[in-house]
């Protein structure tokens, strides 16, 4: 199971993020989560929305680039050692983490992470095998 | 495909005592005409008769851009302005412009050059030409327009500009030959494919890309692009405009119009005349200019020409395509470098357009050079390393072809101004105050 997260390059100048911000704001889309990586030069907004395809669509309307990619969407309880479990999971198998973020719903309840695999396939086995669940676009759209 | 074969295939023997009569002819009408030039022949002792073979050149002055500037407007003119049906002058980025002016005969003689290269890669009467340089005293609109009418095109006087209005004509009007410059074209297929125009929808069949320089990497861009074939031409409005020289179908130099234009190579800085198939500066003599003949015209243009047979048939020399105008040349921390250079290695790369900007900058004595540009491919957003390595890659190359370290900035689609004429990628700070 995946969900779609959507990439957005930026320049690394005032103004820019402001940009993706009230585009989205217009096409009322909300943004479940975020993360905004920076080089010196340059950046990556990557998010998960509650429309991803008329997301990229108003992006690109408004000239930003963007891409759609896969992620994987995890849904855990918000208590201490709940990351540490799957990142020793994808440890003990082997899947390199590229990058995660995560966000809280609300505290002490839900949290959701976010990550991008190397090997996708081995890391959802691990992962149903130990019972935790992933979630799609179609539920973080609900949520 | 020849336009005036008998002329263009003419014996190497019979072309130079072609040229070595109207040389003698030219020095004359010039002695006889220009005050400037009776002037300056006088001074260095020479005079028609004295020119016995085509090498005695030599003994002739060379004539420089600032000679037709210190003459300011009609100097020059050989003739009265009753003979004058036409005048152009360049842009002049710097100055007064510099003043041209046709006789009638020379319309003819420009017309028919520019109908040669045109011919040259297979334009013929059934073509539909669109022309989109920019009309006006620039000589590039003009000069493909009354040689493409020569050939018996159907000519579209579009201009430049408006882009949208360019892809619709491209496709609407059956357009087979376009007529830009290249980065003008490279816009114009962006702009007609995100009208949704694809290459099937259109009759694009050739590219006559000019005036400003164009290297094989962006010219193979332009070309999958529209899906044509096209070929480079040279001139500049002192020497008569478009014509002077012009690619063939093989594309291995472009072959001058020698028995209206005489060429030389010369040390830019020597001034001494090097030797037949050295690189170096671009001299160029008239030799059947009417209303402003020129004399051993410093073009600053830097080539070098070949003498041999082309297997177009042609015997006409071929010139290399010029690498750049001496006067484009930026000397970076000391390091001669051509902006065409950055061209081609930002070309070769992939996932970026072929847009990109040149910023020069000084701090602390020390020159910087930034190279913006855009990126065009999604997949790199998947992850930071992809981009990173972009960039690295850019800085990498340049290095190995410029020999300098030089900034590499990437920046979003369609970020980079575009060009309806031709493109001006260099930004210059060096020049400001010190921050």
């Amino acid at each position: 199971m995946t969900t779609q997260q959507l990439s957005i390059f930026l320049e690394n100048k005032p103004g820019q993020l402001v940009r993706v911000t009230q585009t989205l704001k217009e096409a009322q889309i909300d943004i479940r989560a975020m993360s905004l990586a920076d080089t010196k030069d340059f950046g990556i907004v990557r998010m998960i929305v509650s429309e991803t395809d008329k997301a990229q669509e108003v992006m690109r309307e408004n000239g930003f680039m963007s891409t759609i990619t896969k992620v994987m969407c995890i849904a855990m309880d918000d208590h201490p050692g709940g990351l540490s479990k799957i990142t020793e999971l994808m440890a003990q198998a082997d899947v390199n983490i590229d990058y995660l973020y995560a966000c809280i719903t609300e505290i002490g309840k839900n949290a959701y992470i976010v990550m991008h695999v190397d090997k996708e396939a081995t890391a959802e086995k691990v992962l149903q095998e130990a019972g935790i669940k992933m979630v799609s676009t179609a539920d973080i759209a609900k949520s | 495909m020849f336009f005036q074969k008998d002329i263009e295939t003419m014996s190497r023997q019979e072309l130079e005592d072609l040229q070595l009569k109207k040389l003698k002819h030219q020095v004359q009408y010039c002695m006889d005409n220009v005050p400037f030039y009776h002037e300056r022949l006088t001074k260095a002792g020479v005079t028609a008769d004295k020119i016995k073979t085509l090498s005695d050149i030599q003994y002739i002055p060379y004539t420089t851009k600032a000679d037709i500037r210190d003459n300011y407007p009609y100097g020059l003119f050989a003739v009265p302005m009753k003979e004058i049906v036409r005048i152009h002058a360049s842009s002049g980025t710097t100055g007064k412009p510099t003043v041209v002016g046709y006789t009638r005969h020379d319309l003819d003689i420009w017309s028919d050059t520019v109908a040669r290269f045109c011919a040259a890669v297979g334009v013929n009467d059934e073509d539909v030409a669109q022309i989109s340089f920019g009309y006006g005293l620039f000589t590039g609109a003009l000069g493909l327009h009354y040689g493409l009418e020569k050939l018996g095109c159907s000519v579209i006087p579009i201009s430049s500009g408006n882009t949208q209005k360019q892809a619709m004509i491209l496709k609407d009007f059956g357009t087979t030959v376009l007529i830009s410059t290249p980065s003008y074209a490279m816009y114009m297929s962006e702009v007609a494919h995100e009208c949704g125009i694809t290459n099937d929808d259109l009759k694009l069949r050739i590219g006559l890309f000019g005036s400003e320089g164009c290297t094989d990497a962006l010219r193979d861009k332009i070309e999958k692009g529209f899906g044509l074939f096209s070929t480079d031409n040279y001139g500049m409005s002192e020497l008569q405009g478009p014509g002077v020289s012009g690619e063939c179908e093989y594309r291995c130099g472009l072959h001058f119009a020698e028995d209206h234009f005489l060429p030389e190579v010369i040390n830019s800085e020597t001034g001494e005349v090097l030797p037949r198939g050295e690189k170096g500066e671009l001299v160029v003599t008239t030799l059947s200019k009417e209303g402003i003949p020129l004399l051993r015209y410093r073009t600053k243009d830097i080539t070098r020409i070949h003498y041999e047979k082309c297997k177009c048939g042609r015997t006409h020399a071929r010139m290399e395509k010029v690498q750049g105008r001496s006067d484009d040349m930026l000397k970076i921390r000391g390091v001669n470098v051509f902006p065409s250079q950055i061209e081609s290695v930002m070309a070769n790369i992939d996932g970026i357009s072929p847009h990109y900007e040149l910023i020069l900058t000084r701090k602390n004595y020390t020159d910087y050079l930034e190279v913006r540009i855009e990126i065009n491919d999604t997949h790199l957003l998947e992850n930071f390393a992809l981009l990173e390595s972009k960039q690295k890659e850019a800085v990498d190359k340049l290095k190995t072809v410029l020999g300098i370290q030089a900034k590499v900035t990437l920046v979003a689609p369609h970020t980079i101004q575009r060009y309806e004429g031709k493109a001006r990628r260099i930004i210059d700070k060096r020049s400001e105050a010190e921050a």
